[in-house]
C-alpha cells in the first residue's frame, strides 16, 4: 500500500512543501538585509479550499537541457508576494528586519517539526494496525 | 524550491557579508595612510554596496555585490608643518575615516552574518528531521 495514497500524508506533504517553500524565501529576505530598494517577500498562505478544488499556480518548467534560463525566478507551486505592510524602511528603501525574519523563520521551523512528528506518529499508528508494533 | 535553495541563498548572504567585513578591514587599516608627496590625496575611503541577483541556474534570486565605490566626502585636514606630505600651508590631509562610523558597520555586517547563519541552521534542522522520517 501507497501511504502517500492516504489523504492525510498528502495533506501533511503538501504543508511541508509549503514551509520548504517559506523558509527559502525567508532565507532571501534575510540574505537581502543590506539590500538598497529590497521588499521583504512572503510565500502565499496555504488555501485549504483551492488545493481542495486541485487549483495549483501553472508555472513553466524547463524539460531540456537545450532550453535557455529564465530571467525570471521560478515561483514554486506555492508562489510568493511581496510583503505589503512593512514595519519600517532604510534611508535607502530596505524594508527587511531581521526580528521579524527571525521570528518567522521559528514559526516555520516549529511548524515543520509539528508536520514531521505528525507523520511519524501517523506512520506508528499504521504499523500498529499491521501487528507489528511500535 | 527546497531546502537546498534556501541553504545556497544563505550561503550567498554569508558571503557578501565576509567582503562587507574585507572592505571595513581595508578602510580601518588605513585610517592613517597619508601619501608622501606634499600635498597630495591621501587614502580615500571604500563603500560596499549590495544587490538581488537572479541565479538563472537555480531559479531563485541570491545576493552579491553591486558595487565597490569611494566616498567622496571631505578630507580631514591637520596642522603639522614638519610632516612630509604637508602643503604649502602646513596642512596635511588625512583619510576620510570615522573609525566610529566603520564599527558600527562592522557589528551590523556581524549581525547580517549571525542572522544568515541562524537562517542556516533553521534550514539544515528541517532537512535533518525529514532525514529522521526514515528511521
Amino acid at each position: 500500500m501507497d501511504v502517500f495514497q492516504l489523504k492525510l500524508f498528502q495533506r501533511l506533504g503538501e504543508r511541508m512543501g509549503w514551509l520548504n517553500a517559506r523558509q527559502t524565501v525567508l532565507s532571501q529576505n534575510i540574505a537581502n538585509a543590506d539590500t538598497p530598494e529590497y521588499t521583504p517577500h512572503d510565500v502565499k498562505p496555504l488555501d485549504f479550499g483551492q488545493h481542495l478544488a486541485g487549483i495549483e499556480p501553472v508555472s513553466p518548467m524547463r524539460t531540456s537541457s537545450m532550453h535557455l534560463a529564465g530571467t525570471k525566478p521560478a515561483q514554486g507551486s506555492f508562489g510568493d508576494a511581496k510583503s505589503r505592510h512593512v514595519y519600517e524602511s532604510t534611508p535607502v528603501g530596505n524594508s527587511v528586519v531581521l526580528e521579524e525574519q527571525m521570528m518567522k523563520v521559528t514559526q516555520t521551523q516549529t511548524d515543520y517539526q509539528l508536520m514531521t512528528n505528525l507523520y511519524r506518529k501517523h506512520l506508528d499508528m499504521i504499523r500498529m494496525a499491521l501487528g507489528r508494533g511500535v | 524550491m527546497n531546502l537546498n535553495d534556501s541553504l545556497k541563498i544563505s550561503a550567498a548572504g554569508l558571503k557578501v557579508q565576509g567582503e562587507r567585513l574585507r572592505v571595513i578591514a581595508e578602510n580601518l587599516a588605513n585610517a592613517d595612510s597619508v601619501t608622501e608627496a606634499p600635498g597630495g590625496d591621501p587614502y580615500r575611503r571604500k563603500t560596499i554596496s549590495f544587490q538581488n541577483t537572479l541565479d538563472r541556474e537555480m531559479g531563485i534570486e541570491t545576493v552579491e555585490v553591486a558595487r565597490i565605490g569611494v566616498d567622496r566626502s571631505d578630507f580631514r585636514l591637520k596642522y603639522e608643518p614638519g610632516h612630509p606630505a604637508a602643503d604649502s600651508k602646513g596642512y596635511v590631509k588625512l583619510p576620510n575615516i570615522n573609525t566610529l562610523v566603520e564599527m558600527t558597520d562592522m557589528r551590523e555586517a556581524q549581525r547580517s552574518y549571525e542572522a544568515n547563519l541562524k537562517a542556516i541552521e533553521a534550514a539544515r534542522t528541517m532537512l535533518q528531521r525529514t532525514i529522521d522520517l526514515l528511521r
